[in-house]
């Protein structure tokens, strides 16, 4: 599998170097409406974008290239960046750290049009699903949003917020303002292009209704709370100091971190989701690993003779496990059947068992102790006595677990 | 857990007093964030209680002054084989580092 990690880097450096994605210093308009964590996650910080979620993102700009004769023979622009100069206020403070961008896929200036071409993986009727807890989410939260029918445009909220914001314009001297705009969709179905079972695309999409979409609502009204009330996000106006806050929250929470990462790393992307309790035959989870198979069973993922072959192993690794001489002695047959009962789980199963975070547990950090240093945000070196206390709460979880 | 809770506060304790010891309490610091990262992979790399258990007993024989730094170090690379902690060659580069081995 070493093409695996080379098809990653590729990506990774094709799209965070060249594109927005990879760079601190300017804000997509996108993002800033949206107040997705995951997308703050996902586009502030480089690091933490999956080879899934690049793969989609190069999928898209190849579509992109691809329409690209068909627009500009009708006089569309591919890709003008419009680069605002925003002032953004934070508790009366007035920051202009970071360029807004706006990137509408093209523009015909003559006739004010914009084209923002959405490809998808979800179909219709999931977009709409998942739009409509989005929106719901959003109202809760009285984050003005611009209204719109999802059963007429199924998108998701954040593509109406940038298409609202491009149609707006950008306060910049000397920058067109496209006043009155007519929006196009072409909505691009990507399912087909996949050759996955239907009912693990169900399976996983269930996953990702049940367990993803809770994260991101808990994760918005945990935002909701820092900033208060008085938190807006209309189109010419936001809180810079989610990003800060949310970069530095990201280091100081692995765990949660590592779920996104994971959460984002969708199973037909990437070749290896996480299945971290499996690793290890002496201490393996051997019931998560029964329940899994079951699962799996009776999905029809796996055919019976399959899951019969694979339970067999089980019981020979739970005999091997009360038998620590036998483990010994075949330490290495051992090895080389788990490695074939990880494969043929990873190769069938993405982390639809995993446990929920512990966000409780998280403790968000002040954005003020963030410096910037070559152009990144770093974090300010902590004081000895805070580095102390911190090492002895360390030691102490350690120990108490 | 008792001898590293018991440094950290001597090492408090010696903050205030003597603040011109400060670059000597600082890599001390260092060393001991250094030695809990290690300790630390075995967690992440899945390692159950009772390993962990083992782990921390060693790096506490350690802190005693029962074992010496290379014998915690095989010995920590030893449980990893024997329990089959999947350590990366840069999580051994860490381990050797936190133990103050040559690399």
């Amino acid at each position: 599998m070493s093409w695996v990690p080379k098809i990653c880097n590729k990506l990774r450096k094709d799209l965070s170097e060249k594109t927005r994605y990879g760079r601190y210093d300017v804000l997509h308009v996108s993002d800033a409406l949206d107040c997705q964590v995951k997308m703050y996650l996902d586009r502030v910080l480089a690091s933490s974008q999956s080879c899934a979620s690049l793969a989609r993102m190069k999928q898209g700009r190849m579509w992109e290239h691809y329409v690209r004769d068909i627009f500009e023979s009708e006089n569309y622009v591919f890709e003008k960046v419009l680069r605002g100069d925003m002032v953004y206020e934070y508790r009366g403070e007035k920051l202009r750290d970071i360029d807004l961008i706006a990137t509408p896929d093209f523009t015909n200036l003559d006739k004010k049009y914009v084209v923002e071409l959405k490809t998808t993986r979800w179909s219709l009727e999931e977009v709409q699903l998942i739009a409509r807890h989005i929106l719901d989410t959003l109202k809760a939260l009285d984050t003005p949003l611009p209204e719109y029918d999802v059963s007429k445009y199924p998108v998701f909220p954040s593509a109406i917020a940038a298409v609202c914001a491009y149609r707006g314009g950008l306060p910049k001297k000397g920058r067109p303002v496209l006043g009155e705009t007519k929006l196009i969709y072409i909505y691009r179905d990507t399912l087909q292009e996949y050759d996955i079972p239907r009912s693990l695309v169900d399976l996983y999409n269930g996953w990702f209704l049940e367990r993803r979409v809770p994260i991101g609502i808990w994760t918005l009204y945990r935002v909701k709370e820092m900033f208060g009330p008085e938190r807006r996000i209309p189109h010419m106006s936001f809180d810079l100091n989610v990003v800060k806050k949310l970069y530095r929250y990201e280091l100081h929470s692995e765990g949660l971190y590592n779920y996104f990462k994971c959460a984002t790393c969708a199973y037909r992307g990437d070749p290896c989701p996480s299945l971290p309790s499996l690793t290890v035959p002496d201490f393996a989870d051997l019931d998560l690993m029964e329940k899994m198979l079951a699962k799996l069973r009776d999905y029809g993922m796996i055919s019976l003779s399959t899951y019969e072959s694979l339970a067999t192993r089980l019981n020979v690794l739970r005999r091997t496990r009360m038998d620590a001489e036998w483990n010994r002695r075949k330490m290495g047959e051992v090895k080389n059947m788990l490695i074939r009962f990880i494969l043929a789980l990873r190769r069938a199963v993405k982390p639809f068992d995993e446990e929920l975070p512990v966000v409780k547990k998280v403790v968000w950090s002040d954005p003020f102790m963030l410096e910037k240093k070559d152009g990144k945000w770093v974090e300010k070196p902590l004081d000895l006595l805070s580095r102390l206390e911190r090492l002895e709460e360390e030691v102490k979880r350690l120990w108490k677990s | 857990m008792e001898v590293v809770i018991e440094k950290l506060k001597r090492l408090k304790k010696r903050l205030k007093e003597k603040p011109e010891d400060r670059e000597e309490i600082e890599r001390e610091i260092e060393e001991l964030e250094k030695e809990l990262e290690a300790i630390k992979i075995f967690e992440k790399r899945g390692a159950t209680e009772d390993v962990m258990a083992v782990v921390k007993g060693i790096y506490e024989a350690y802190k005693l002054g029962t074992i010496d730094a290379v014998t915690a170090f095989y010995a920590l690379l030893g449980v990893a084989y024997y329990h089959i902690v999947p350590l990366t060659p840069r999580d051994i580069k860490r381990l050797k580092e936190a133990f103050g081995i040559a690399v």
